[in-house]
């Protein structure tokens, strides 16, 4: 049971959300918007959060999109991780997905939720990432559409008041050949010790990473070191491990030495199927 | 519509398994408790109440949903159903006759997933149902029984729904002579091999082989390639009486009741292919009778073997968009045969009513890939389309050839 009581508001279009927000906030209320919720839910039930206001953005049709539209694969903030997985319509995406959680969780797990959340894996964005997609964002002046990979810096970096509301991608992305790793401790549903998704596209592999460091993320120096095939394959290893953007996660679930040797092992099964080697 | 409730305990109205239960909730309850304590609705189970355990499993318009993980505010709207909704069904029986429970606390949620699990992929392989039941948890261990009894629900759903040979089985015709490859495209997956795709499909592997002669070494292939999919279970179509083009890969954007409900209408609705099919089956065998027709009664025979692959794509977009080819699920208008123009004794008024039917489906298409914004289902029916304009021309043909009759060609 939650511990404590709050308001309940879901707004039927953008700027009744991005309104509401500015009013509950002045009053200080410090609202959240909520999706999915399965990460609000768990965390407020052991106080680990606490909000006077929820503002539910699922009945917002803009945040309920999934379709294709002049060659743009456009994603709503709502729709949840299962729809992704079903409709196969960007398969590295739906890959990507099956990763989070369980089945059943990902029924009502959004993917916008997923992105925006405080649990640092965040693995959803990780496709995104790799195929260059903007965002769409709603904020108190209107709608922004910005890159993702300006927007998201070790979180996805929004404005007060501000919520994610679309996801865009170039429908080409959906058909570059693709692998999306997981290795975890022991069962499938569990947290990552390191989650790799990897896109090829022009001969180039592209790499985004979670669980190895305390954020998810891509990193272009690090894609350039991995296809430089004048340097032998582990040497490259070595060098992009050299020049992660944060120490490499050292936690119960596993140690710094252990997830790097599993990441090194990982990134050249990658490169070796996806054909990178030298 | 804007919802705006206040922290207190405020009076709601959802709907629990068929009926409208009226609560006073505060908005911060889950729906969990709500059940539980308000409802009185035990099955249930609170267990780790952090969406982990999977006991406290519920269907959210069908779909499973950890109810600890939801308000009971966001229940509004949506149709609920718990175990006490559950009567006598395939998996609760399959659940006793495996003995797939020890304690029995985990069982209801487990029954909660898996019969969605059989509503929603009643073909389910062994991926599928690992991934699905990988989030309940059984500390007694009954994982293997549990398995069992889900594989036996899936296994009678699938034996009485046999998907191959029955085109060939229903009208016990020789069309071997006829066979040619009818192709599905897919995109490859990673994880992907061509023996599991081949048994995914059901198909020998040196059939899939052969149909994707692009492929220079099949155990190198990557995610993101399309491959061709011969379909074993519409190979005994005869190609002369549709187009070679292939039919577009079987996929939806997500999951749409309203979409589904107008598939529905093509499926087994007024102008349907359900329709289509009995209406030439029973052409077919009235002019089979008469030697001088022979001719005609193949053609109605080959085009209702065409309608039925059309039939089976439809089903399958049906569930794709998440809703049930049933036709007896309560909520569609069964199929009758008032829906057929037989003119039962009068060859070229039959063969007049059928390509009068061609054109009302191709109307019915193209109405619906107007409304229907899902572009794979919208290149589905268009390609469909193609083979009925097709059927329009052998229909046509043969009203010309034995009756003398032109037919305008936009009626």
């Amino acid at each position: 049971m939650i511990p404590f009581d709050f308001e309940y508001y879901k707004p039927a279009s953008m700027m009744e959300a991005v309104d509401t927000f500015r009013l509950l906030n002045t009053q200080g209320k410090a609202p959240l918007y909520f999706n999915g919720g399965t990460e609000i839910i768990t965390m407020a039930r052991r106080s680990h959060i606490f909000t006077e206001a929820v503002i539910d953005i699922k009945g917002i049709p803009e945040c309920n999109t999934l379709y294709i539209q002049n060659e743009k694969l456009v994603i709503g903030a709502s729709v949840a991780l299962t729809q992704l997985e079903e409709s196969n319509i960007f398969p590295l995406l739906g890959r990507a997905s099956r990763k989070v959680a369980d089945h059943t969780v990902r029924n009502k797990l959004t993917v916008g939720g997923n992105i925006c959340g405080r649990i640092t894996f965040r693995e959803a964005v990780l496709p995104f990432l790799l195929s260059d997609s903007k965002v769409v964002l709603a904020e108190q002046t209107g709608i922004r559409n910005v890159p993702i990979n300006q927007v998201f810096n070790k979180t996805l970096n929004l404005e007060e008041g501000e919520f994610l509301v679309q996801l865009v991608t170039d429908v080409g992305y959906s058909q570059f050949p693709f692998m999306s790793i997981k290795k975890t401790k022991q069962e499938k549903s569990a947290y990552p010790l390191i989650s790799i998704d990897s896109l090829k596209k022009d001969g180039q592999i592209r790499f985004a990473f979670s669980g190895v460091c305390p954020f998810p993320f891509r990193s272009s120096n690090i894609e350039q070191v991995l296809n430089d095939k004048t340097i032998p394959l582990e040497l490259r290893i070595n060098k992009a491990l050299s020049i992660l953007p944060a120490p490499i996660n050292n936690n119960i679930e596993a140690s710094a030495e252990y997830r790097e040797f599993v990441l090194k092992n990982t990134l050249s099964d990658i490169i070796l199927m996806l054909g990178g080697r030298n | 519509m804007f919802v705006s409730l206040n922290k207190n305990k405020v009076p709601l109205e959802i709907d629990v398994n068929g009926e409208i239960k009226s609560i006073v909730a505060r908005p911060a309850d889950t729906l969990l408790y709500v059940l539980r304590e308000q409802l009185s609705l035990t099955g249930a189970k609170p267990g780790c109440e952090n969406g982990d355990c999977g006991a406290c499993t519920v269907l959210v318009d069908g779909w499973p949903v950890k109810s600890c993980l939801m308000l009971a505010v966001e229940a509004i709207g949506h149709k609920i159903m718990t175990i006490e909704g559950l009567k006598d069904t395939p998996i609760q029986k399959s659940f006793i006759e495996n003995w797939a429970f020890q304690c029995g606390y985990c069982t209801s949620g487990f029954i909660m997933n898996c019969y969605a699990l059989s509503k929603i992929h009643p073909d389910a392989n062994d991926e599928v149902i690992q991934e699905w039941l990988q989030s309940n948890l059984c500390r007694c261990t009954s994982y293997e029984e549990i398995k069992k009894a889900v594989k036996s629900v899936l296994s009678k759903n699938n034996s009485s729904n046999p998907k191959s040979d029955h085109h060939h089985s229903s009208l016990g015709i020789n069309v071997r002579d006829n066979r040619r490859d009818v192709k599905m495209n897919y995109t490859i997956q990673s994880g992907d091999s061509f023996y599991l795709i081949a048994q995914k499909y059901n198909i020998p592997l040196n059939e899939l082989i052969r149909a994707n002669p692009q492929i220079d070494n099949p155990e190198h292939i990557f995610p993101g390639q399309i491959i061709d999919i011969p379909l074993s279970s519409c190979s005994q179509v005869p190609s002369r009486y549709r187009l070679p083009d292939p039919y577009p890969e079987r996929r939806v954007v997500g999951k749409n009741p309203y979409y589904a409900q107008l598939i529905f209408d093509d499926y087994a609705g007024k102008v349907s292919e359900t329709t289509a099919i009995m209406q030439y089956i029973h052409h077919h065998m009235e002019m089979e009778a008469t030697p001088s027709w022979q001719e005609v009664a193949d053609l109605e025979e080959g085009i209702a073997i065409v309608e039925m692959l059309h039939l089976d794509m439809l089903g399958e977009i049906i569930i794709h968009l998440g809703a049930s080819p049933y036709y007896h699920d309560g909520r569609q208008q069964p199929w009758t045969p008032q829906f057929i123009a037989y003119h039962s004794f009068d060859p070229c008024a039959q063969l007049r009513a059928d390509i009068q039917s061609e054109y009302d489906a191709i109307h019915q298409y193209q109405a619906h890939i107007e409304v229907i914004q899902d572009p794979f289902i919208q290149a589905l029916l268009a390609r469909i389309i193609k083979d009925e304009e097709f059927h329009i021309k052998l229909f046509s043909e043969k009203l010309a050839k034995f009756c003398g009759e032109i037919i305008s060609p936009n009626p």
